[in-house]
């Protein structure tokens, strides 16, 4: 008898809790979502993987004009950038936000690698990794060095935008990359951003487009 | 025939006294609940105080490429018991339906004497520009903190008409509490007067005790709670202690009374076996 009075008292709730439940399931599955169940240890965003990488600065090894760009994961280094006259190497990760922010320079997922077709778009902290970006000139060498290939670029233009300002921040056609930073000054206003355009110059793949490879044999 | 219907309305008083015991569970939690004294204890339990006084901090520290003032100015106007008093405010001010009262005359300070430093060392004239973005550095610093303390985001919740609607229905649940209590009680008496109080009653708490406590098994053993999406850390871990705690109580006290009622159950099964074998005899 409890037993049946517990099955026919359940039955009657469950009915009864199907009107409110079809009203509750849209805020209760989007707020209890996440089926990965990560658990945030620390300040930060939960579920970042951060990948530091060892990038060869120094490869003397063949290298092609034609080679295979690599998407990184979201969160790894995948490259350094280099500009002797500004005093900047710093390394860049693949991603944003401020864990990644904190420990180098972040290519916008939504450029494109060094190396590859379109805008490749690097910011960094002005206080940090970006500190000597004001010293760039026109003229001035700029050199990503990532796993997959060595890409030199020179500076063709000084830019100033507001940070609402997207136009220098679009994938495009053009094969350039967009250094930024936050235009630091007490006074100033907190959203300018400062930074530098600079157009490929040369390409140099480690290995070779399997395309072309295949061609030669 | 008449132990036959004497069974049948004992058993439907039964079924109406499980309804009748979930329902005072139920407003009895909601009144229990939803008070400042609630809210704070699981603020101190999940170490919120800490954690949102350390965001807070990284927060400042993060803005420091923008904003160019170092953290240092804000480590003078905010500090661990502040947060703690802001925190605490926010939550009394919700409930009470009126306005935070949150001491940032600290922050104003520290801040327009940072402002006044530069301007003497770098030989800035306090001009339009200067008293402009002053004010900014001080609203942003205000707003920012106050939202750092904002733990339970009543703010968010308010304007959505989220705690609107859970403070009416905390209400209603409190006029209630009687209504349930005494409607249990008046089933007891009609059981007493049906003479077979102790089986009955028991197998009402039995199944009130296992609708509660099962689904409350169920929450806690699918991990539903860390589910949360919202993945920030002190807002993760403080939804994640507070629903914890919640469904914990609601499966002790099913679980609890799910024992009690199979102890009057098997009391009652010998009380009526006794008064069978004393017929007998």
């Amino acid at each position: 008898m409890p037993f049946l009075i517990t099955a026919f008292c359940g039955g009657v709730l469950f009915l009864l809790s199907l009107r409110p439940y079809e009203k509750a399931q849209t805020y209760l599955k989007v707020a209890f979502m996440d089926n990965n169940n990560v658990i945030p240890q620390s300040e930060g965003i939960a579920g970042l993987n951060i990948v530091q990488t060892d990038i060869d600065t120094d490869f003397a090894g063949e290298t092609f004009e034609k080679g295979e760009v690599v998407y990184p994961e979201y969160g790894t280094q995948y490259a350094v950038v280099e500009c002797e006259s500004a005093d900047i190497f710093a390394p860049v990760y693949w991603g944003g936000g401020s864990e990644l922010l904190e420990l180098g320079g972040c290519n916008t997922p939504s450029s494109v690698p060094a190396g590859g077709e379109g805008n490749t778009v690097i910011s960094a902290h002005v206080n940090t990794f970006f500190a000597g970006l004001d010293k760039v000139k026109t003229g001035d060498k700029v050199t990503v060095y990532t796993d997959y290939g060595r890409f030199t670029y020179k500076v063709t233009e000084l830019i100033s935008f507001n940070a609402s300002d997207k136009k220098y921040l679009k994938k495009g056609t053009r094969d350039i990359l967009t250094l930024y930073t936050c235009e630091r000054d007490l006074l100033a206003e907190s959203d300018k951003r400062t930074g530098c355009i600079c157009e490929l110059e040369k390409r140099e793949f480690y290995t070779e487009a399997k395309g072309d490879a295949a061609d030669e044999e | 025939m008449k132990s036959k219907v004497s069974a049948a309305v004992s058993a439907l008083v039964s079924i109406l006294m499980v309804f009748a015991i979930i329902g005072s569970a139920g407003v009895i939690f909601a009144d229990r609940i939803y008070t400042p004294e609630f809210f704070t204890e699981q603020v101190e339990r999940s170490d919120t105080y800490v954690n949102a006084y350390n965001s807070l901090m990284k927060g400042f520290e993060d803005n420091y490429s923008v904003s160019d003032i170092p953290s240092e100015v804000y480590e003078k106007a905010f500090s661990d018991e502040w947060m703690r008093d802001a925190v605490n405010e926010k939550i009394h001010s919700a409930f009470e339906g009126r306005e935070a009262d949150i001491d940032m005359s600290a922050a104003e300070e520290s801040i327009t004497e940072y402002f006044e430093e530069y301007a003497r060392e770098n030989h800035v004239m306090k001009d339009e520009t200067y008293e402009k973005k002053l004010a900014e550095s001080v609203t942003w610093t205000k707003k920012t903190a106050l939202n750092a303390a904002d733990v339970y985001r009543f703010d968010v919740m308010e304007k959505a008409g989220i705690l609107g609607k859970l403070s009416s229905y905390a209400d209603l649940a409190r006029k209630c509490i009687w209504m349930c209590i005494g409607g249990a009680a008046v089933l007891l008496i009609i059981l007493i007067l049906l003479r077979q109080p102790v089986y009955w009653t028991g197998t009402a708490l039995f199944a009130a005790g296992l609708l509660m406590g099962i689904p409350a098994a169920a929450v806690l053993l699918t991990g539903m709670i860390q589910r949360f999406s919202v993945k920030e850390y002190t807002t993760y871990n403080l939804v994640t202690v507070f629903l914890g705690n919640v469904t914990d109580m609601v499966m002790i006290t099913g679980v609890a009374m799910a024992a009690v009622g199979a102890a009057l159950i098997v009391t009652g099964i010998v009380i009526g076996q006794r008064r069978i074998s004393d017929k007998k005899n």
